[in-house]
């Protein structure tokens, strides 16, 4: 039985498609990410889940049961919003206690919820501060508590991180994961930082215009993404075009104006055109007189220092796009503005696409 | 010559609480800086007292020499990007773009000059004649970065610039904010609580924290040799283990950790007895099944896969959890599995434990 299950959902603001019936399914007890730049459609998407939207088609199934019709208030889910609303007048107490009261729980069980879960999140000491003596992380915590004390088993949470620093942020990311994984709750996780969907959820489902564009763990949607957009907005990519010669069970052979390219097995046709796709982190740097398939040469022109690694930016007469390469901190040392450097990459690690319509550039942009 | 910015013993108090005390820093002509740190940590005050939005209540800000305390902000020549996007919603692109010159009363050439010149820089030229609603939020910001640039000011000052935008379009605008600061010689002060942005736009960091400047240095010395432990944390993330010098040869420490596990660490001017804390990041551990010093036995407790690396949480012998980060193509290991975590001898540094504890000293707010 899927905990949240979602049939042909589509729904249009002022005549503008925003979701484009989408088919959804989320296990009992997974931890699911929807991920998507901004305007995508992801909040519109949670938000008639939770009922605070009406959807113009389609339905919403939650434990089997249909809700499309039903109020938020009658829907088994809790919803966290990305600016938490706590009531500024409350205690953080009563903020968690507000849901089992007005659900008619008697007070002893109010209690005892609202106790376990302050414990939870390790915020039982601070039961009698006001949202605004608590700091951001503090406030994300009670509102987390707040949610949880509804008792369902499914958890909406908007933009969970966003309100919070930066460090904060990569600090408490796996605590929500770990805290529903607890409680066997099934969770459904917007964000827009793709480093946060990949580490948190069990399944990632990228949408755009209103649509998913691939769904999957997150191993799968970044390692084998379904085309150009999804394998650049999942970490970096670097992209170069060609036409495909042929097509064998092992690779992709293709060629430019000026080279010949080896890739993964790819369903394109010989005579095809086709872009061809790297993560940036699989651009080797060849040592002096190291030899490999698919080398290029290129110049760095930008070098970033990025902690764990170091971005670099190139140009190549390879491709019009700027080259990214990630290499780890130690590796790129000596890497410098201005050196020229000779590229490879390993077959298993090109992946291949067909141009999609209306070209690359246009396939590539995030806003 | 852009300008230098010094602040001299500077404190800003607001009542009884002190948002900036006893701040002493130089910025280099042509230095892009970041002013890196937690809410509430007194970064932007520090830039607002730059700008002249707030007067310190002690201390002195000198702006190329001058002393600028008193002087409001439209006479000490800077150029001012904010966090919310403050573009004027009835005027086009060009006109905000614009905006500087002809408040300054400039003829209809030159305004037009320097506008132009603004948006062809942030490449925004084509878009002239749009309103801001009809623009997305990284390209609004860009228009914000023109109006400054406007200004012809020689120092730029970027106030969490990028925090309202998408983790996608942030990364792409922080290339273009160095690029222009550095092509156009530009003196900037860029103050954000994202350490990864800090690391990678700025020439030099410096880490607040409660008011006080914690330490300041090039990006990649504070992330490799950072002198506090606060920063070890900030900047990038770090494992902690407590221990005591159990005992010293040479310029070798064997450190005794929680639950007799020992760790021979490099420890110049560590003494027996002492109490510390040894730190190690964890794209500097290594997972393995076959023994080498310096280690310690564990078990795996979750594996997190984050696309280019992939993240491993690791139970040891001492009781810590620990995080160890291997590349994603090299990560072959389960949850469930015993393993042996491997110290990079040359990236682990040990620090006296602090006197306020561990905890205190890590906090992030």
């Amino acid at each position: 039985m899927p905990n949240i299950f979602l049939r042909g959902i589509a729904k249009r603001f002022d005549g503008r498609i925003a979701i484009d019936h989408i088919d959804l399914e989320v296990k009992n007890g997974e931890y699911m990410a929807i991920l998507g730049p901004t305007g995508a459609g992801k909040t519109t998407l949670l938000r008639m889940i939770a009922g605070l939207t009406q959807p113009d088609e389609g339905d919403v199934l939650i434990g089997g049961k249909d809700v499309t019709k039903l109020p938020p208030e009658e829907r088994e889910l809790a919803y966290m919003s990305q600016t938490y609303s706590l009531f500024p007048h409350l205690h953080v107490w009563d903020n968690v206690r507000f849901s089992p009261e007005v659900k008619g729980l008697p007070p002893t069980d109010t209690d005892r919820l609202a106790r376990e879960m302050l414990l939870l999140v390790g915020l039982l000491d601070r039961r009698d501060a006001y949202p605004k003596e608590l700091s951001g992380g503090m406030q994300q915590r009670t509102a987390l508590a707040r949610a949880l004390a509804a008792g369902t088993n499914v958890l909406l949470l908007d933009e969970p991180l966003r309100a919070l620093d930066a460090r904060l942020r990569i600090a408490l990311r796996l605590s929500i994961r770990k805290l529903c994984k607890d409680l066997g709750v099934t969770a459904l996780h917007v964000t827009h930082d793709q480093e946060e969907a990949l580490l948190v959820a069990d399944r990632v489902a990228i949408i755009r215009h209103g649509k998913i564009e691939q769904l999957g763990l997150s191993r799968q949607v970044y390692n084998d993404p379904v085309g150009p957009f999804v394998a650049q907005f999942l970490g970096e990519a670097d992209f170069f075009l060609g036409e495909v010669d042929v097509v064998t069970q092992e690779k992709t052979l293709l060629h430019s104006k000026t080279r010949h390219w080896e890739a993964r097995p790819s369903k394109l046709h010989p005579g095809q055109d086709a872009c061809l796709a790297v993560k940036s982190e699989n651009v080797r740097v060849l040592k002096d007189g190291e030899d490999a398939v698919n080398t290029f040469e290129a110049e760095v022109t930008r070098r970033l220092f990025l902690g764990k690694f170091i971005g670099l930016e190139m140009t190549s007469a390879e491709t019009t796009l700027p080259v990214k390469v990630r290499l780890r901190a130690e590796e790129g040392e000596q890497i410098k503005e201005g050196s020229k450097v000779r590229l490879a990459v390993e077959p298993r690690n090109f992946m291949v696409f067909p141009i999609p319509p209306g070209g690359l550039a246009k396939e590539l942009e995030v806003e | 010559m852009m300008p230098t910015v010094e602040l001299r013993k500077v404190s800003m108090r607001f009542g009884k609480v002190t948002a900036a005390e006893d701040v002493s820093l130089t910025i280099k002509d042509g230095e892009y800086l970041a002013i890196l740190g937690p809410s509430g940590c007194g970064k932007t005050t520090l830039a607002k007292m730059v700008s002249g939005i707030w007067e310190p209540t002690e201390g002195d800000v000198y702006i190329d020499g001058r002393r600028v305390n008193g002087i409001p902000p439209e006479e000490r020549r800077v150029g001012y990007v904010f966090q919310n996007i403050v573009l004027f919603p009835h005027l086009t692109v060009w006109d905000n773009a614009a905006y500087s010159p002809r408040v300054k009363g400039l003829d209809r050439p030159q305004q037009e000059k320097i506008g132009n010149e603004a948006l062809e820089l942030v490449e925004m030229l084509k878009e002239s004649d749009k309103f801001p609603s009809e623009l997305s939020g990284g390209a609004q910001q860009k228009v914000g970065l023109a109006r400054a640039l406007a200004t012809r000011a020689g120092l730029l000052i970027l106030d969490e610039p990028l925090s309202a935008l998408d983790a996608r379009v942030r990364m792409e605008l922080r290339y273009t904010l160095r690029k222009l600061v550095k092509n156009l010689g530009l003196t900037a002060i860029h103050v954000t609580h994202d350490q990864e942005e800090a690391m990678s736009v700025a020439d030099r960091i410096v880490i607040m924290r409660k008011g006080k400047v914690v330490e300041d240095g090039p990006p990649s010395e504070l992330y490799h040799n950072p002198k506090q432990l606060f920063t070890a944390n900030f900047l990038g993330e770090s494992n902690f283990l407590e221990g005591v010098v159990d005992r010293t040869i040479d310029s070798w420490a064997v450190i005794e950790l929680r639950n007799e596990q020992f760790l021979r660490v490099r420890g110049d001017g560590l003494r027996r007895g002492q109490a510390v804390v040894v730190s190690i990041r964890p794209e500097h551990l290594t997972l393995a099944k076959v023994a080498a010093a310096p280690m310690l036995t564990g078990k795996v407790q979750d594996v997190h896969f984050a696309g280019a690396y992939v993240r491993y949480e690791v139970a040891v012998r001492t009781g810590d959890a620990m995080i160890v980060d291997a590349m994603a193509d090299e990560a072959r290991f389960n949850t469930g599995e015993d393993v042996i975590v491997l110290f990079d001898l040359e990236h682990v540094r040990v620090y006296p434990r602090p006197y306020a504890g561990l905890q205190e000293a890590l906090k992030l707010e």
